[in-house]
């Protein structure tokens, strides 16, 4: 069970889309910085996992004016939230 | 015995991230973790062979792929599927890897108790 940390916008990076290439069914996603910005357009990305799996970061998400995009595809959480998911999971991984 | 799976995703010659992934896998090695170094992506580049490096002043990355044996390390993996395509073959590289198939990159994600990716 592992919880997958992409940072880099799924427009101009293909990080996201190697991450849910090699994501399990167990596993996590959150998106940070311009990872969020797959909000604006989540029909980029394949493979995503369900909503009870996808989180963002919701100071990333406001920053980035994104706020009104999100709630159906992914849960926003803060960063006590994004401690606790890193918590549940067995380790980590960050793609870059 | 704890293990840690080293993660390459970059390729060499821009940025810092070759040197520190090194620097860890060796660090780790020394310290009796069993180490593991996976190539996914353009990382696959910085084991490539012919690299000339002297007129660019960098360092070629590969030659120092090939101390890994002396240090232990000696599962080194690749993403097939990377690896093809870029149009490249095993014959390309200058270290022995094993090429994984998908399913075998996620089960390595499961496998080692620490990810660290460079």
């Amino acid at each position: 069970m592992i919880l997958h940390i992409v940072n880099q916008s799924p427009f101009s990076n293909r990080s996201l889309q190697r991450c849910l290439d090699l994501m399990k069914s167990d596993d996590s996603l959150i998106l940070i910085g311009d990872a969020v910005l797959l909000l604006s357009n989540p029909s980029v990305a394949t493979g995503l996992p369900d909503r009870k799996r996808c989180f963002a970061l919701i100071p990333d998400i406001e920053a980035r004016g994104m706020q009104n995009k999100s709630d159906s595809l992914v849960n926003p959480l803060h960063y006590d939230g994004f401690v606790d998911l890193v918590e549940q999971h067995h380790k980590t991984l960050s793609w870059l | 015995m704890r293990s840690t799976l080293i993660i390459n995703q970059k390729a060499p010659h821009a940025g810092m991230g070759t040197r520190e992934a090194l620097d860890a896998a060796l660090a780790t090695a020394a310290f009796g973790v069993k180490t593991g170094v996976l190539f996914l992506d353009d990382g696959i580049f910085q084991i490539i062979k012919n690299q000339n490096t002297d007129p660019a002043g960098q360092k070629n990355t590969a030659a120092i792929f090939k101390s890994f044996a002396l240090y232990d390390i000696d599962h080194i993996f690749v993403r097939a599927k990377d690896l093809a395509l870029r149009g490249l073959t095993e014959e390309d590289l200058s270290v022995e890897v094993q090429l994984v198939e998908d399913d075998a990159v996620s089960d390595l994600f499961c496998q080692f108790d620490n990810l660290l990716t460079f």
